[in-house]
């Protein structure tokens, strides 16, 4: 047991190492590609105009999106790593503990807030005219894995809650 | 009852990823097929699946490529149906039985081989790339992480399985 879970560790660590490099890559990109011209458009935009009206409130919002997409992604990264402490866990014989509980449930609910808040600022991001949205492309892929993995993992909180409670009545009776 | 709702809400997108996966491996079998009579299939063989400059390249060449595809899509709807089967025996007041841990463990073996097919897939086309110049388009294999996961909980279960038991047996 203790080998499977140490190389799991490590496959884990390797994934998100790997997730957090494209991450750490995409933000670099964004800024070199893109900020420069947000610069640019910022020496020549009207400061006369009122901040919500048109051109500066969308141009405004574009970067605000893209930092919070950078942020989901982000925190999907976070609630990946809480895999480490279920195997942490596991690893010390703890293994329907009360923290592998809490742990499914917390990347459950990342993985349901993730899909949910990613779809609502790609719409936003589509309508103001910077990317195109396809409402169901966009859902099918958040669809078909995360959000059955949330649902695996509420499932997974459930039985091993199950688990901790013959755990203990074993215990009682002994 | 909000975790029997969350297993019929399981159930019927395993049922859908099922039949979704299980009609795509259809279709790509009958666009090859279909290919192989004319040129202009091979460009879109499901949801712009171009294929087309392997088939120019070598017929024995595109077949393989097909093959993998079928292969993947195949072992995806067999997965599917591996969850299918795994949630009709998942008693919630009794989750631990034997035919749950053996679908967990047969699922995380076919994770394993649906990696190793994408692997050889990745291989092949990109030794394509470099002899034939066809830009290779390569399948994502971060799965291998779900089949080490599939198989820990395998063995908690396992685990779970002898505490049922135990208790059972207290009682």
């Amino acid at each position: 047991m203790k080998d499977n879970v140490t190389i799991l560790t490590v496959i884990t660590y390797a994934v998100l190492l790997s997730a957090v490099s494209i991450l750490i890559n995409d933000i670099r990109e964004f800024d070199f590609q893109q900020f420069k011209e947000f610069q640019n458009w910022t020496k020549v935009a009207n400061k006369n105009e009122p901040w919500f009206a048109s051109k500066n409130a969308i141009e405004w919002s574009y970067y605000a999106i893209s930092a919070g997409l950078f942020f989901w992604r982000g925190y999907l990264i976070f609630g990946f790593s809480y895999f480490l402490s279920i195997l942490n866990e596991v690893k010390k014989g703890n293994y329907f503990s009360e923290k592998n509980i809490k742990y499914f449930k917390k990347i459950g609910n990342i993985f349901i807030a993730y899909t949910i808040n990613v779809l609502v600022l790609r719409f936003i991001l589509a309508s103001i005219g910077k990317s195109t949205f396809n409402f169901f492309s966009e859902f099918k892929t958040e669809f078909t894995l995360l959000i059955p993995c949330a649902l695996a993992f509420y499932l997974l909180a459930e039985i091993f809650e199950r688990a901790k409670e013959t755990e203990e009545e074993n215990d009682l009776t002994i | 009852m909000k975790t029997k709702r969350i297993l019929k809400i399981m159930h019927t997108l395993a049922w859908i990823a099922f039949i979704g996966l299980s009609i795509k491996a259809g279709a790509i079998i009958i666009s090859y097929f279909v290919s192989l009579g004319n040129e202009n299939a091979a460009k879109d063989l499901y949801e712009s699946m171009n294929y087309f400059a392997y088939k120019q390249n070598s017929l024995a060449h595109y077949s393989i490529l097909v093959l993998y595809r079928v292969l993947q899509f195949s072992l995806q709807a067999y997965i599917a149906y591996l969850v299918i089967k795994l949630l009709s025996n998942l008693n919630i007041q009794r989750p631990f039985n034997a035919g749950a841990l053996k679908s967990m463990q047969t699922i995380s073996y076919s994770l394993i081989l649906l990696w190793g097919v994408v692997v050889v897939h990745n291989i092949h086309i990109g030794l394509l790339q470099a002899s034939t110049g066809i830009e290779a388009e390569l399948l994502s294999s971060e799965f291998v992480l779900f089949a080490g996961i599939v198989y820990v909980f395998s063995l908690l279960f396992k685990r779970g399985i002898e505490l049922q038991s135990e208790n059972d047996l207290m009682i």
